[in-house]
């Protein structure tokens, strides 16, 4: 399967939330990395387990992929997640990039790149203080 | 120097550049119309001139900077790449157990470039290990400050004990990037710690000119002074702003000593007919080259006219205060005082939307600044043993101007000399936080403190500011002892910079 359409089939499985067709992609020993998660995971069972948390406390999360780079084993892409968690009351968006290292059609690494700040657990209000974005 | 104006090149030109705080070189690399998103930035960054300014601060508060590109994926005009980014802060302190507080992350970034500048940069990690994890602790013994709401919505992680209320210190910036706010823009600081202690009544001045060093016969309504209030040993007890904001009402609007309690036992037989007690009245700074700007169209009365320590009464965004040009920074900067607690947030608001245009940061008082420019502060601790002529401050006692607490003390120390005095010193090496105050020795053996030391960026070095032997001359080497282990320090003058 071309390196990309690796990249689409697992964006496919994440928002449909199907752990089977994700773990199909992944190689017995690959590297799996997710900032909300806390820890880099490695093999299938952690991935399965991480996966499986990402969508129990989510009630929705969707990544959508805006442009990708490859070479022969890699691609990098960039996009957003929109995700919500059960225990929030609205959605957020998070920039966010993706990098899936392929060895034989199967994924070895995928690396997730985003801001998972948003997420924190303590409650004294909104924390993107800085007044000097412009969008 | 880039050879070819593929997007790769100009990625590793711009890491390149970075690693050696060139921030010159990165100029050229931009588009003018170019657009920066980076997570620790909270947001986009449009245009050349911004974008620069931004990434200079980053690297005025990194050392030691290495960047790493791995995997990386180009065309002529894209480039994607992952890396690894390792650097050490300048202005955070290790933990107390040493650990260090790294900068260090991997990340993605994507490059478009085009007629040869890059006209989007794009990183991509988290910044939640990069970020203060959550606030400290607080116990209802010490009061919150009326912006409490608004200081912990701006982020707010530590803070420190003032007049028996917590100041908040540290928010979610930088030290870097909180300087580069307050010399370059605008910032908000909730200093509902300071206290007022207010003296009312037909003999307000003279109860003041009792009570404080400076004369005061020339006081007007609208006027400030910048004075001290001694014991009767002549020791420092702090040093006050003195306001008039109106006929017969002194306010002493003071560092963290319970100066009310004084000022109420002073006035029991000083046969004065006054009232002593802290209004309900929690001030704000709003301090930086911007500030006069941001507050124009805010307040009622012409800013442009108020004079340096001068005050008015007015309105702020339609509430009641009083609006001084005073503060701690050393430059441009106001004090506004709502005149009860209750319109504290409301204010608040008002400023946070006011200061939106001109890039309005939350912080603390900033101490990097404030030693640069001499601007220090007084308290229980820090007057230890410390008279108005060892601190620097001769020029606020006037022994001619009648009785006043302390008189007698202070002119035997005029008449004889001080003993001590106060000195800058230029610090080398790595400096841990300052706890307390380091004792230091110079050449001749005689013993001396260190009781300010921070990072100055603007030399790009370390500072102090000490009491020592009063034979201590310009030049002069001592040596330091804090809990890391030794530091040798050079006396200069203070301020460390100019004054504006």
């Amino acid at each position: 399967m071309p390196i990309q359409a690796q990249l689409n089939a697992y964006r496919d499985a994440f928002n449909g939330r199907d752990l089977t067709a994700a773990l199909m992609l992944f190689a017995e020993h690959a590297v799996f990395e997710m900032p909300l998660l806390g820890q880099r995971l490695f093999g299938k069972r952690e991935i399965a387990i991480g996966l499986q948390r990402i969508f129990e406390v989510t009630e929705s999360a969707q990544i959508q992929l805006s442009g990708a780079k490859e070479s022969q084993n890699i691609v990098i892409a960039e996009g957003r997640l929109q995700a919500k968690l059960h225990r929030d009351s609205h959605a957020v968006e998070i920039p966010l990039a993706v990098v899936l290292e392929a060895r034989q059609n199967d994924i070895v690494r995928l690396s997730t790149y985003l801001d998972a700040r948003p997420y924190r657990l303590w409650a004294d209000g909104t924390l993107f203080a800085s007044a000097h974005a412009s969008n | 120097m880039v050879t070819k104006f593929t997007a790769g090149n100009l990625l590793r030109a711009y890491c390149d550049a970075f690693r050696r705080r060139a921030g010159d070189e990165i100029e050229n690399l931009f588009a003018e119309d170019a657009v920066l998103e980076l997570p620790l930035l909270d947001g986009r960054v449009v245009g050349k001139t911004a974008i620069v300014a931004e990434i200079k601060t980053a690297i005025r508060g990194l050392k030691n900077i290495k960047v790493v590109l791995e995997n990386t994926i180009e065309t002529d005009t894209e480039a994607f790449a992952e890396g690894i980014f390792c650097a050490d802060h300048i202005g955070i302190h290790p933990l107390v157990d040493g650990t260090p507080i790294r900068l260090d992350f991997r990340f993605v970034v994507t490059v478009k470039i085009s007629e040869g500048k890059i006209v989007r940069w794009a990183e991509y990690f988290d910044t939640k290990p990069l970020k203060p994890r959550e606030r400290t602790h607080l116990y209802p013994i010490s009061r919150r400050s009326a912006y409490w709401d608004g200081a912990a919505n701006a982020g707010v992680s530590e803070f420190m004990v003032y007049n028996h209320t917590y100041m908040p210190l540290v928010y979610h910036h930088s030290p870097a990037e909180e300087y580069a706010a307050l010399t370059e823009r605008v910032t908000l600081w909730d200093v509902g710690g300071e206290r007022q202690t207010q003296i009312r009544g037909a003999d307000a001045i003279r109860f003041a000119q009792l009570l404080t060093t400076r004369d005061l016969s020339k006081l007007k309504v609208g006027d400030c002074k910048y004075t001290l209030v001694c014991d009767p040993q002549g020791k420092i007890l702090c040093d006050p702003v003195l306001l008039n904001p109106w006929e017969n009402v002194v306010w002493l609007s003071h560092g963290d000593v319970d100066l009310t309690l004084w000022a109420t036992g002073v006035a029991m037989n000083s046969g004065l007919q006054v009232e002593i007690d802290e209004p309900d009245v929690q001030p704000v700074q709003v301090q930086g080259p911007k500030s006069l700007d941001m507050l124009r169209n805010l307040v009622e009365s012409r800013l442009d006219s108020l004079g340096f320590y001068k005050c008015v009464v007015t309105k702020v965004a339609g509430i009641d205060a009083v609006v001084s040009r005073t503060g701690w920074s050393g430059g441009l900067g106001f004090e506004i005082f709502p005149l009860a607690s209750k319109h504290a947030m409301p204010l608040w608001n008002a400023l946070i939307e006011a200061g939106r245009p001109y890039g309005l940061m939350v912080t603390g008082p900033n101490v990097f600044r404030a030693v640069e420019k001499g601007v220090t502060d007084t308290a229980y601790y820090s007057n230890s043993g410390m008279n108005p002529y060892e601190a620097g401050h001769g020029r606020l006692v006037d022994l001619e101007k009648g009785e006043f607490v302390g008189r007698q003390a202070l002119r035997k120390v005029a008449a004889e000399g001080a003993k001590r005095k106060t000195v800058g010193l230029l610090i080398d090496g790595e400096l841990p936080n300052l706890e307390w105050y380091w004792p230091l020795k110079d050449q001749k053996g005689n013993p001396g403190e260190v009781r300010w030391a921070v990072h100055s960026f603007e030399l790009d070095r370390n500072i102090g500011i000490a009491i020592a032997d009063a034979s201590l001359e310009l030049g002069d080497v001592v040596q330091i002892s804090h809990q890391a282990g030794t530091a040798q320090g050079t006396v200069t003058k203070v301020p460390f910079v100019e004054l504006n």
